[in-house]
């Protein structure tokens, strides 16, 4: 095995020169306290006010739904009543 | 305290936190090590770990054991890695005069970038940075199976498992990076006259 061949082997043969990164200890603490930070996030909002969120939004919907119903049958009076009040005056200007 | 899956699926079922800790203790060491060999980064690579671990505590009930543990987490770890880097891509993508397309070529790049590997010492520092820089010449494939057999010691049924391949596929694979690797290298030999 000439030089260079000598060294692209020993280049590729990593296990002879990289070792294990080893984890702080600090770090594998952080690690192990993931399910209390995890729970911590979960009990940040009680559910409680998530509930009421849920209620408030779907109250929201509801106006919105009744309201825009309301409009549309408002409209539709205020234009058969429009048109009455057209079909009166042509008949008047007819006379 | 190491446990073989059954009985670990089983306090996971009693005592999912103890069974994490256990979790912690066991496989920390091995995920760091396979992150920061993807992402080449410490903090990126404890950042990295961190999020497999919380995936693991969130899903931990949704393992049943179809596949063996240590392959779950190897998963997940290489799913992260990929993400990690293709976000970090497309934020190198803004840059001005950035590549963006996978250089084929059997030449390394001049410009050869040195990361602080806690696991490499002073005297390797120079062949491990010329190393990665070729293994970042390889396909993703080629690349996660080497940093998994070759650095993480990880068997071919296992690599096959978890790149949900076939064992004469990783047997392939590995041939192949191999290739790529020593031309590379070659060539990097000849032009610097090492």
């Amino acid at each position: 095995m000439n030089n260079k061949e000598e060294w692209v082997e020993r280049t590729i043969e990593v296990d002879a020169y990289i070792n294990s990164a080893i984890p702080s200890e600090a770090f594998v603490k952080r690690l192990k306290s993931i399910p209390n930070s995890i729970k911590a996030s979960y009990t940040l909002v009680s559910k409680r006010y998530v509930w009421a969120a849920a209620a408030s939004i779907a109250l929201l919907i509801c106006l919105n739904v009744f309201s825009a119903k309301n409009y549309l049958s408002q409209n539709d009076t205020a234009s058969a009543l429009t048109e009455t009040i057209n079909s009166d005056f042509n008949f008047l200007n007819h006379i | 305290m190491k446990l073989d899956d059954q009985s670990f699926i089983e306090l996971a079922q009693k005592n999912k936190d103890r069974a994490f800790s256990i979790l912690v203790d066991s496989f920390s060491g091995k995920i760091f090590n396979t992150c920061i060999n993807l992402v080449r980064n410490k903090e990126d690579a404890e950042d990295l770990t961190q999020e497999v671990f919380t995936a693991i505590y969130l899903h931990l009930d949704k393992f049943k054991g179809k596949s063996k543990l240590s392959t779950w987490i190897y998963s997940l770890a290489l799913n992260k890695s990929k993400e990690f880097l293709r976000k970090k891509t497309r934020k190198k993508r803004f840059g001005i005069f950035t590549t963006i397309e996978k250089d084929n070529s059997d030449t390394l790049p001049i410009n050869i970038i040195n990361f602080d590997h806690p696991g490499v010492q002073i005297e390797n520092k120079e062949r491990a940075a010329l190393f990665y820089k070729a293994l970042d010449q390889l396909a993703e494939n080629q690349k996660n199976a080497f940093i998994l057999h070759k650095i993480e010691g990880v068997s071919y049924a296992e690599i096959a498992d978890v790149l949900e391949t076939s064992i004469p596929s990783v047997e392939s694979l590995m041939f192949r990076a191999k290739k790529k690797l020593k031309a590379l290298l070659n060539e990097y030999y000849k032009n610097n006259e090492i």
